[in-house]
């Protein structure tokens, strides 16, 4: 056993204070010339045995408290007998990464082929193995046993954080050895080379980083956008989201297989540059297909897109009560249809249990009259959803007295009901909208399109509303009469619609307009289809719609029979790389040493935990020994 | 030693010793006599009947009445008082906040004691003992009688472990007369000896008075750290922690005490525990305020 402060060792004379102290204050007894003692009750006595037998006993424990909390500091282990670093005069020490991004095919014959121009013959090897934390340390007395011990080398699928181990490969050096090299095998992710505190590796150490593959080639993902069967299925048409996240130009194949029919086509992109590319098959009479981005090459630690249907849907929840259900009719009508521009799923729910929802799972929520049955929690959390981006899209009927003095009573949006205007017999013209705003992001769509009949169809009723100065009017009845506003709340929005989406009040619902104006507004102000995504890992295995995601082999499956989409997208690529220039300047000039090779301390087991739980063992036994014979005294 | 502490004197020297009994005595003095007839304190009246000394008839309570009536007066006289000490090894105890060992603090009580009975004119007499009885002075009235009794104060040495019952019967053997008798000592061994010689003495119509005199230490039992205790008197030894048998060895000795006490209050003995650490002149003053309060 040795110690890695051996200095302290000497605090072992403390030993000597209990010692003094027992034999000072083992005291003779003072003699008493007492007058009678016939009322001392000799059972009652404390013996003088009894007495010398509980000091010894404390006495050994303090000893042992002392000892153990000594020899705690002193650090004690236990060289590692197979450490054959010591005493060898050119020694080397390998780190290895074996997280998940490691994990890629031949990679372990790319590090032998660089490790065996850097590690020369007669040298002592040590092989660390590290991942989320320290997984293995070896030393080996020539470089074939250590390359043998190589070709075992397991790579894991943790992620990696190599400060414990960048330590540990640093002290693992002896202090008389004449030549020391340090090798840091890895991708150098920069997440995983982030340190909190740089160790220090000594100037006497020579650094060399060796990445086994190229930068570059794990930077491109592919997101299968849209799965098309054509000509009564005989044409599979996919359209893929290419994108490069490197800094570098980057040529990329990608491959679409259905069944026997392979279409290959090289896209040159150029930095963070994403392309969509439509491939084609014809003839493919398969219900399967993959588009993948040479598969072989995607690391482990990458994530899947998964979803169902041809696009990502977008859920909207709507609170409805079973008695009030024409508007969310027109609204199911209206986002359930397929087409072009997106794919919606309405999730109705009582009122009564909106307070059990994950508002954060839905890209937009529809209030209508039902929305007067929320409660004070309820808009709060309503509130918070739209502080966070969310979307409310408020057009309330009857109840928009309610409605709107709620939305302004909880700060949702600065609208204030005045009245509900009616046309008041048959005679008088309907009312309609008068006027867009050209440049509103949810009229794009109109623009140009003239048999738009936006501005032709009647309204009955209407709830006369007035707004702030923030609020953006999209569409007017008339001059200060807002019919379609925007205002704004947080980073969401709130729409607030004169009209309820019933045909009651109006011919809106029933107009052509109303069905792309409600998607479009969800669409371009909900913040995007990531909702209702899952992710999973590489190798990760789920069952969604009835059949198991295949994660193990990495590549976008499309499963069109039942409009199953798979997609795998490159998440970490978009971190970059440490710079090794500055990691290596980082490590030699950090002042947040916390071990340096210049210490003589040799690797090993530690065992200062158990001489600590010695000691903490002994301080308690010692205050039960007091305890006991305090108690039998007692008695 | 000077024995009689001028303090203690100027303290007790307003008191008179008043027996609470009836004694006997040749001279009349202070202590009610058991005669009635002479003397100068009025006791009653009572019918006149021939042969009775005319010069006892009260003529103003014939005036009143026009019947005879006779004065009866109660005959005042000295007493004899015997002050006895236990002389046993015991008593030579003497503890850190004490200034006198016990056997001195008893010798300083019998010495007021003797000084005080003798300024009244009542006769004084002085017994010690141990193992065999050291000093026998009969009751007596002189000045040189009570000179004798300071000297052999002075020589009294603690011996033995008190031969109680020898010593006792032959210091009663000199007893005449009634009197009061008081008995200092500090009853750890012998007590029931020493209690059926006051019960005796009682029953022959003395006035019993008991000193029992401790040490502080013997009722506070201060001891700390560890002690070997050697009996004064037998010889045994013990080593302890004093202060983890203190509490047991108090409720013995407040046991004891409540027992000796009790043993007094039933034969008619005036209990008295005195603690050589308290100031005598404030005991001394203090027990005979409250024999006067009883008179």
């Amino acid at each position: 056993m040795a110690f890695a402060a051996p200095l302290l060792l000497a605090a072992m004379a403390a030993i000597g204070i209990p010692l003094f102290l027992h034999l000072m204050a083992k005291d003779v007894p003072k003699v008493v010339h007492f007058p009678s003692l016939r009322f001392i009750k000799k059972d009652k006595l404390e013996t003088h045995s009894k007495r010398g037998l509980r000091d010894l006993l404390l006495l050994l424990m303090r000893c042992l408290v002392i000892a153990g909390v000594v020899f705690a500091f002193s650090q004690p282990f236990i060289k590692d007998k197979t450490s054959a670093l010591n005493g060898a005069t050119r020694q080397t020490v390998v780190l290895l990464d074996v997280s998940s991004s490691m994990d890629r095919k031949l990679v372990l014959d790319k590090i032998r082929e660089r490790l065996e121009k850097e590690i020369g013959e007669g040298e002592s090897v040590a092989l660390i193995t590290s991942a989320a934390s320290r997984l293995s340390r070896q030393a080996f007395d020539s470089r074939d046993v250590f390359f043998t011990q190589l070709e075992k080398v397991k790579f894991t699928q943790e992620e990696g954080h190599h400060e414990e181990s960048l330590n540990d490969a640093a002290s693992f050096f002896a202090k008389e050895a004449s030549a020391k090299k340090l090798i840091i095998v890895s991708d150098f992710q920069a997440n995983d080379w982030n340190f909190l505190q740089t160790p220090q590796v000594g100037k006497d150490i020579e650094l060399k980083f060796i990445r086994p593959f190229d930068k570059e080639i794990d930077n491109v993902s592919v997101l299968v956008n849209k799965v098309r069967r054509l000509n009564e299925g005989k044409v599979v048409q996919v359209q893929a989201l290419v994108e490069n996240h490197t800094a570098l130009d980057k040529a990329v194949d990608v491959t679409f297989t259905a069944g026997i029919k392979t279409v290959k086509e090289t896209l040159n992109l150029s930095p963070r540059e994403k392309r969509r590319v439509i491939l084609t098959v014809k003839d493919a009479g398969v219900s399967k297909a993959k588009v993948f981005i040479t598969p072989d090459e995607y690391p482990a630690d990458d994530l899947y897109h998964v979803w169902i249907g041809e696009e990502a849907p977008q859920v909207v929840l709507y609170p409805v009560e079973k008695s009030q259900t024409l508007d969310y009719l027109f609204v199911e009508k209206a986002l359930h249809v397929k087409s072009a521009d997106g794919a919606f799923r309405v999730a109705a729910r009582e009122p009564s249990n909106f307070n059990k929802l994950k508002l954060e799972e839905f890209h937009a929520i529809i209030l209508s009259d039902s929305a007067a049955s929320l409660n004070e929690a309820d808009f709060l959390r309503i509130k918070s959803y739209t502080e966070q981006g969310g979307l409310i899209i408020v057009a309330p009927g009857e109840k928009a007295g309610i409605v709107f003095s709620r939305l302004k009573a909880y700060g949702i949006a600065d609208v204030t009901y005045v009245e509900t205007i009616r046309r008041k017999s048959s005679v008088d013209l309907p009312f309609n909208f008068s006027k867009k705003i050209e440049n509103s992001p949810l009229l794009k769509m109109f623009k140009n399109t003239p048999d738009s009949d936006l501005l032709n169809f009647a309204i009955y009723r209407y709830n006369a509303f007035k707004t702030g100065a923030d609020a953006k009017n999209i569409l007017s009845i008339k001059a200060g009469t807002p019919a379609w506003s925007l205002i704004p709340s947080g980073k969401g929005h709130v729409l607030v619609s004169a009209i309820p989406f019933n045909h009651v009040w109006s011919d809106f619902t029933l107009s052509n307009s109303f069905l792309p104006l409600l998607r479009h507004s969800i669409i371009s102000l909900s913040g995007g289809a990531s909702k209702s995504t899952v992710n999973l890992k590489v190798g990760e295995r789920k069952l969604l719609a009835g059949k198991e995601i295949n994660t193990a082999k990495p590549g976008a499956e499309v499963l069109s029979e039942v409009l199953l989409v798979v997609n795998v997208s490159r998440l970490e690529s978009s971190v970059d790389t440490v710079n090794l220039i500055d990691f290596k300047s980082q490590i030699r000039a950090s002042r947040g040493t916390r071990i340096t090779v210049t210490d003589d301390k040799q690797s090993g087991d530690e065992y200062w935990h158990y001489f600590m739980l010695l000691a903490i063992g002994a301080l308690l036994l010692e205050f039960a020994i007091a305890d006991l014979f305090r108690k039998k005294t007692a008695q | 030693m000077d024995l009689i502490d001028p303090k203690v004197l100027d303290r007790i020297g307003s008191y008179a010793l008043l027996s609470r009994s009836v004694v006997e005595g040749y001279i009349s003095g202070l202590h009610r006599s058991m005669f009635h007839g002479f003397g100068t304190e009025f006791v009653q009246y009572r019918n006149y009947v021939p042969g009775d000394d005319l010069k006892y008839l009260d003529w103003k309570v014939y005036a009143r009445t026009k019947k005879f009536c006779s004065k009866v007066f109660r005959e005042e006289t000295n007493m004899n008082c015997r002050i006895i000490v236990d002389c046993s090894t015991s008593m030579s105890y003497k503890g850190n906040k004490s200034k006198l060992s016990k056997l001195q603090y008893a010798s300083v009580i019998s010495a007021c004691l003797a000084y005080m009975i003798s300024r009244q004119g009542d006769k004084v007499g002085f017994y010690a003992y141990g193992d065999k009885i050291q000093c026998a002075i009969p009751p007596g009235s002189r000045q040189r009688h009570l000179q004798e009794i300071f000297s052999k104060l002075n020589t009294l040495k603690p011996e033995g472990s008190g031969n109680h019952r020898e010593c006792l019967t032959k210091i009663s053997e000199g007893f005449k007369g009634r009197g009061v008798v008081i008995f200092i000592s500090d009853m750890m061994e012998g007590e029931e000896e020493i209690i059926r010689f006051m019960k005796s003495a009682r029953f022959s119509h003395n006035d019993c008075i008991l000193f029992q005199v401790l040490d502080n230490d013997e009722v506070e039992f201060p001891f700390d750290k560890n002690i070997r205790f050697v009996g004064m008197e037998d010889k045994e030894e013990l080593i302890t922690a004093p202060q983890l048998i203190r509490e047991n060895y108090l409720a013995e000795i407040g046991a004891y005490l409540e027992e000796v006490k009790m043993s007094c209050q039933k034969n008619g003995i005036d209990y008295n525990l005195q603690n050589t650490s308290h100031e005598l002149d404030y005991v001394l003053s203090a027990y005979l305020n409250r024999r006067q309060e009883l008179h």
